[in-house]
Formats: C-alpha cells, sequence, structure tokens
C-alpha cells in the first residue's frame, strides 16, 4: 500500500477514548466490554466524515461500453458516490463525480477478456449470520461486520504494534510518526481473536498476526500461542522479516508456538527494487530453513519500479522452494492524495501483471494459467454437501485476487497445474455432483462418481517428473476432496508452488461491491470486524481512529518498557550482509548482485529511508 | 405504527447475475388470526435505501449496492400497524426459483422489533422453521401456510 498526503485532520473523536494503562490488565471479558461499549461512538459519522451523493450516474462518453454501476467514493472528502464500470480499448475502467471535487477515472482491469474470463466464477458465500454492528449506514461506512458482508472471515488480522524499527518514506503508520503507541495486551488481544472465532456460519480459522512490526513485541511468540489456543488452524506472522535474519532462535521459538508460515516483504531481486530487506532476506530464508518454517514472499508490485521483475520474483521463490511456500504479489494500492498523472505512472492491476509473468517466463507461466479467488468455491461446495456442514469457502470478488500452483522440472522449466489438470472441468464435475446431492442422491454414489471420474481431468503425460505416476497425484486429490485432509494439502503445497495476487483497492479504484464480499479482515481494538479495504482506505475513520482510542502515549509506552522509541531504529550494515556467503547463494542465477558497487547499495538503502553503518 | 415494506423487482449481470422478484404482503397477528394490511404505495427513494438493506440484506443476501448494478424498480409499501405482532410474508422469485420468506417484527412502547427473519442461505426445513415463527407471532402453523 502506498499512501500519498494524509487528507484530514484527526477528528475529535480520534482522541484516546480510555487510558490504556489502566485497563491493559484487564481479564479478557472485560476489556471485551469496556471495547463494546466504545465501538459505537468509534463510527463513521455521516455528514462528518461522508456525505452522500448519490442521486445521478455518470455518463458513458463515445467510445465507451456500459459493464455495470456500482457505489465508489470520492478520494479526496469521501463521500459516497454513484460510479460507472465500462469497457474501453479493451480494459475496463471506473469513472464517478464528485459535485465537490469533480470528476475521478481510474483503470479498474487492465484486460477486459481477463474480467469476463474472471467473472463467470464469481459465488457469493453465505454471508455473516452473527454480525456484530447494527445497520445504520450505508456500505462501507457501517463495517463491523454488518448484515450486509457477504463472505466469512478467510483470514484475520490481529495488528499487534504500529512500531517498527524501518522509516520507510512512504509510511505514515508507525507510533513515531503516529504520535503515539498501538500495542494491545495479551489480554486484549485475547478478546480480539475470541470475537472473530463467534463468527457463524463459519468461524476465522486463519490469523495474521501483523503491524507495524509484529515482531517487535517481544512477546510475540505468546501471541501465536494464544491464537492457537483460541482455536486458529493457520497462524502467519506478516513481517519484514529483518529480525528473524538475526535471531535464528526466533524462528524456532515461532515455529514451536505454531506458527505455519511467515508472510514476508519481497518487492524484487535487487537493492533497487527491493531496498526494504534485500540484503537480509538471504539470512532471514536461512535461518527459517533452519527452523524449518515456510515463508511466502510478498512484492507489491508498482509500474515503473518493479513490474519488470515479477517473472524473477517467482524464479527466486522457485530456488527456494524448499522453504518459500509461495509468492502473493500484490498491485499497487495507491491511498491517499495523488495526482492522475502520477497514479497513471504506477498503475498496474491483476491483468497487467499476470502478462509481465507471461513475458518475463517466456509463456511458461500464461494468463489463463490464473484463476480468480472464488474459482475454488465448488470444491467448498462438494465438501459441504459431502458432510453437511457449512466450510471455509474463498467467495471474494472476482477482481479482488487470482492464483495458480506451479511445478517444476529438474531442467528449471515451469508448469502450472493448469497444463495437466483440467481445472475449469473438474470444478464443474464437483457443482454438479454437489448440485445432484441438494436434490437427493446419494453422497456416496457422488463420492464414487467423483472417484471415477478424477483421471478424465488429469492428464499426467503433461505432469512434472514428480507426478508422471498419476496414482500418486489423484491420491492428493482424493485425500483433499474426500477425507477433507488438510495435512495433504499442505503435502500438495510442499511439492509446488502457490502463486497468488491480492489486489486491494483505494480510493480511486473503489468498488463497494468489492468490500462487501471481501474476505481479508481486521479485528480491531474495539471488537470490530473490519475489511482489510474499508480498514486500510479510510484509515482515519476506521485503523487510526480505533487504534488511537486503544493506544499509549508515547511517554506511558517508554514507562511502562523502560524503552525509548526514537531509539528503535534499524541501521543496516551492508558491507557485513553483501560479505556473507548466504547473499551471494540467495541471488545467484537469478540477479547480478554481486556487481553492483557497494555506494549504489548504500545509496539504495538511504533513499528509502534506512540509514546504514558505513 | 408504520411499517415499511418493499416490493421489487432486479436484474443486473455483475458482479454475479442477480434476476430477483419480490412481493411483499405485509399482516398482523390478532387474535390467533393473520390480517393484512392495507398499504400506501409510492417510489423508492434514496432515503428508502438503509430500509432496503436492513430488509434484505440477510434474508435475501440483497442490497441497495448489489440492485445498483443493474436495473432496479421498487415500490415502498407504508402500512399503518395497530397490533403489536407483524407478519411480513415476501414471495421472491430468484432467478425463476420460487421461495417464500418471513420477517416477524414485534411493536412495543413504540418501538418495532426484528424479532425472526429466514434467510436464504440457510433456510432450514419448513417444519421447523413454521413451529419458531408460529410462536413467536402467536398464530398457528395451518394459519401461516393459509398466506
Amino acid at each position: 500500500m502506498l499512501s500519498g498526503d494524509h487528507m484530514r485532520p484527526p477528528a475529535v473523536e480520534e482522541a484516546r477514548a480510555i487510558k490504556y494503562p489502566e485497563v491493559r490488565d484487564l481479564p479478557p471479558e472485560e476489556i471485551g466490554r469496556l471495547a463494546r461499549s466504545i465501538a459505537p461512538r468509534l463510527m463513521p459519522k455521516p455528514g462528518v466524515d461522508y456525505k452522500l451523493y448519490l442521486g445521478s450516474r455518470p455518463e458513458l462518453r463515445e467510445g465507451e461500453r456500459l459493464l455495470s454501476y456500482t457505489l465508489s467514493v470520492c478520494p479526496q472528502c469521501y463521500s459516497l458516490l454513484v460510479a460507472v464500470i465500462f469497457e474501453r480499448d479493451g480494459k475496463v475502467y471506473e469513472r464517478k463525480v464528485c459535485p465537490e471535487h469533480g470528476e475521478f477515472e481510474e483503470l479498474y482491469f487492465g484486460d477486459y477478456a481477463t474480467y469476463e474470463r474472471f467473472r463467470k466464477w464469481q459465488r457469493d458465500g453465505k454471508g455473516v449470520w452473527t454480525p456484530n454492528v447494527k445497520l445504520e449506514a450505508l456500505c462501507p461506512y457501517n463495517c463491523g461486520l454488518c448484515p450486509r458482508h457477504k463472505s466469512h472471515t478467510a483470514l484475520l488480522n490481529l495488528v499487534a504494534t504500529n512500531r517498527c524499527s524501518l522509516r520507510c518514506w512512504y509510511c505514515f503508520f508507525y507510533a513515531a510518526k503516529a504520535g503515539y503507541v498501538y500495542e494491545p495486551s495479551l489480554n486484549h488481544i485475547r478478546f480480539m481473536l475470541r470475537e472473530a472465532r463467534r463468527m457463524l456460519p463459519y468461524p476465522a480459522v486463519a490469523v495474521q498476526i501483523t503491524g507495524g512490526e509484529p515482531l517487535m513485541r517481544d512477546d510475540i511468540v505468546d501471541i501465536v500461542r494464544i491464537a492457537k489456543e483460541e482455536g486458529y488452524k493457520h497462524v502467519q506472522v506478516n513481517t519484514e522479516g529483518i529480525r528473524l535474519a538475526f535471531d535464528p532462535e526466533l524462528a524456532v521459538k515461532l515455529r514451536e508456538a505454531g506458527t505455519n508460515v511467515i508472510y514476508m516483504s519481497f518487492d524484487g531481486v535487487t537493492p533497487f527494487t527491493n531496498p526494504k530487506n534485500h540484503w537480509e532476506v538471504p539470512y532471514t530464508l536461512e535461518n527459517l530453513r533452519r527452523a524449518r518454517l515456510g515463508v511466502v514472499l510478498v512484492p507489491t508490485v508498482i509500474r515503473g519500479y518493479n513490474l519488470h521483475e515479477v517473472g524473477a520474483i517467482i524464479r527466486f521463490g522457485v530456488k527456494h522452494a524448499d522453504i518459500v511456500r509461495g509468492v502473493n504479489m500484490q498491485p499497487v494500492s495507491i491511498v491517499g492524495r495523488v495526482p492522475r498523472k502520477e497514479r497513471e505512472k504506477m498503475r498496474v492491476t491483476i491483468p497487467d501483471v499476470l502478462l509481465e509473468i507471461e513475458k518475463q517466463t517466456d509463456g511458461q507461466i500464461r494468463r489463463e494459467d490464473w484463476y480468480p479467488v472464488p474459482s475454488v468455491v465448488p470444491v467448498s461446495r462438494f465438501i459441504e454437501a459431502i458432510t453437511g456442514r457449512p466450510q471455509f469457502e474463498l467467495t471474494t470478488h472476482f477482481a479482488c485476487g487470482a492464483a495458480t500452483y506451479i511445478f517444476w522440472d529438474d531442467d528449471g522449466e515451469l508448469i502450472p497445474i493448469t497444463r495437466f489438470v483440467d481445472v475449469e472441468g473438474l470444478m464443474q464435475l464437483l457443482e454438479r455432483e454437489a448440485e445432484e446431492i441438494r436434490k437427493g442422491k446419494s453422497k456416496y454414489m457422488a463420492m464414487l462418481s467423483v472417484l471415477l471420474k478424477l483421471s478424465r481431468y488429469v492428464d499426467v503425460s503433461k505432469a512434472p517428473k514428480k507426478f508422471k505416476s498419476k496414482r500418486k497425484f489423484l491420491k492428493y486429490i482424493y485425500k483433499i476432496l474426500v477425507r477433507h485432509d488438510y495435512s495433504s494439502l499442505g503435502e500438495f503445497h510442499y511439492q509446488s508452488l502457490f502463486l497468488g495476487m491480492m489486489h486491494f483497492q483505494d480510493p480511486y479504484n473503489y468498488d463497494v461491491s468489492r468490500v462487501q464480499r471481501c474476505e481479508i479482515h481486521y479485528v480491531m481494538p474495539d471488537g470490530r470486524i473490519v475489511p482489510f479495504c474499508t480498514f486500510n482506505v479510510f484509515p482515519e475513520l476506521y485503523r487510526d481512529r480505533a487504534q488511537r482510542a486503544f493506544s499509549y502515549t508515547i511517554e506511558e509506552w517508554e514507562q511502562l518498557t523502560g524503552k525509548k522509541l526514537s531509539e528503535e531504529v534499524y541501521v543496516r550494515n551492508i558491507k557485513k550482509l553483501i560479505r556473507g556467503e548466504p547473499y551471494r547463494r540467495a541471488y545467484e542465477g537469478i540477479a547480478d548482485v554481486l556487481s553492483i558497487p557497494y555506494e549504489e547499495h548504500v545509496k539504495a538503502s538511504k533513499r528509502f529511508g534506512i540509514p546504514v553503518a558505513e | 405504527m408504520r411499517i415499511k415494506a418493499f416490493s421489487f423487482e432486479a436484474k443486473a449481470s455483475e458482479p454475479r447475475p442477480i434476476d430477483v422478484k419480490v412481493e411483499t404482503r405485509v399482516y398482523e397477528a390478532r387474535r390467533g388470526r393473520a390480517v393484512r394490511l392495507s398499504c400506501a404505495e409510492r417510489p423508492f427513494s434514496l432515503d428508502d435505501a438503509l430500509d432496503f438493506d436492513l430488509e434484505f440484506s440477510d434474508t435475501l443476501q440483497l442490497t441497495y449496492a448489489d440492485v445498483i448494478h443493474g436495473s432496479f424498480s421498487c415500490r415502498v409499501l407504508d402500512c399503518e400497524a395497530g397490533g403489536d405482532t407483524i407478519i411480513k410474508v415476501l414471495d421472491a422469485q430468484l432467478s425463476g426459483r420460487r421461495v417464500r420468506l418471513f420477517i416477524v417484527l414485534t411493536v412495543e412502547e413504540g418501538d418495532v422489533r426484528r424479532v425472526y427473519a429466514d434467510r436464504i442461505t440457510g433456510l432450514g426445513e419448513w417444519r421447523e422453521r413454521a413451529t419458531k415463527i408460529s410462536r413467536l407471532a402467536s398464530l398457528p402453523p395451518s394459519e401461516l401456510e393459509a398466506l
């Protein structure tokens, strides 16, 4: 997420609602009662935080073809507007007009053909049966979750701290800049985790501990342990990985506490495209390898910055596939006031990245190899029909994300799963059989039918060598579909590399129909659960307001911990890092980093905002 | 007490196909009988959007943000109720499939409280639903079936 200037001064409500040092040690239930009593006061206020301008629809112009209308927002005043989504010259755009701030037009999806292909996979979820806010305003100013929300939480984010030892130029979130420290106590965290576990029809089962930099907390291992105690099957820690580069024991402790995977920022394979952690990543990978703790690489993709390296990032992932479980790219989300010309230089959407990947892998991973997130819903629906119980399902908006799996042979050839599995046919089979069960077909007959037909959808002659045995591959699918075996899914992951893409929204391309289907949520300190794209797109109305209400002043925090916030700045020792063997090994065959002069390394780091020990 | 209800038609193709027609009838429970209320009709305005969401976001999993995608025609029914138990019957056609859903409201000291609403994504067996609705609406199941 790239932030421009923040748009608004803090509202009165953003003031701290309580003295956090006085409540931090209360039991979870009491913190919960307090939090719930404060939550209504923190909701966005109509007429103050936003207005409604829904009276007219933007007109289409010559050469534009109507696809749909939707609700969106004014990027300047957050007023709710009607937007038109249209096709022009093979691309999809969104346009809206704010009576106060004029017209905004933005690229919505870089390729109309992909838009149409993805659209047909849209499947909606069952909604949220246990909303924890009343319906009092239109979407997206009523988040909490409210009864409108169409998808359960697939991944819950919990902000453990707003402290960070980096001072990245674009970030306004970290404590030193925000002017307060947000760091919920362990009891408070337990309350927040419980809130998401109460959700019906499907409680949250996966949580991401995030920040700030969550590894700044000395009790991070306890947080992971608490998440496990509260019933989360999957726990991931979102980090820039720097502390893990220097603290191998921490990696072991995190894994032993129950961390399933590290979710690590990784924007490119050179110091120029990844000044955040280019030098530390090789050491982080070494320590994770020793700890047997997997990692997902998470590049934020920006046109004119690192789009030209998406192929190399995937190759880097394959090179380290013994420990890298996936690469999850995030086309840039432009939050804040950024002029149109500047946005156009940076803007990239999912189809644009897919096209670049196709080019940069010499056609080994093609655009058609990717499927939108809800394409896997038939698997959930089939299992649900068999078990009679609601299942975890990925029902995000089709434009939010895409994914595929790749395999590789010894000669380095990348083989997407779609080359030897007829994904579309398989999903149609599962959907048909689920429907048959609903109509009264015996579950056992349906399972048998799937098993007998399964082999029709797999062509092992085109599979990587490790799957040349048809039985081996079908065994995985059987275990996942019929035995609902989570460990089989894990095993399948170890044999492949997951490639994902998630395009978070910003005020320029905002689409309420996307946010209503969001599955990546944040639990806030007041107990509300908020979609990613309201939490981060309207930080003043959600994230900052709620966190400030439950924060320490910097003085309070320093008194409590005996630490100095201003001293928590990471200083990079590039000389030492580039001399190490892990550094050379990590990038060998991917990028010629050894030929880069030392001075250029230093410049890249400093330009980004990270000082260098010289 | 004024009770608001909606009858509408909506069609859209994005992000998922919507083809919905809903006719709502509003009843009041009086001594074990359901008496249909007479309602004034008027066109939908933006001020009704929140109430539309309150009515349909859980029952049909449909919101104002959904219907704005395509064509939407809606009549708002303003019904005058004197009793303390209101039953709304939603006759819905969802892509041709007919479904009947119930909402039960109670009126206490001028406050309308929604005590029951069928949910299209978790619709159980009619017998079970009827027992619950019947109890909440103080109407025998046979009376519900006749609505």
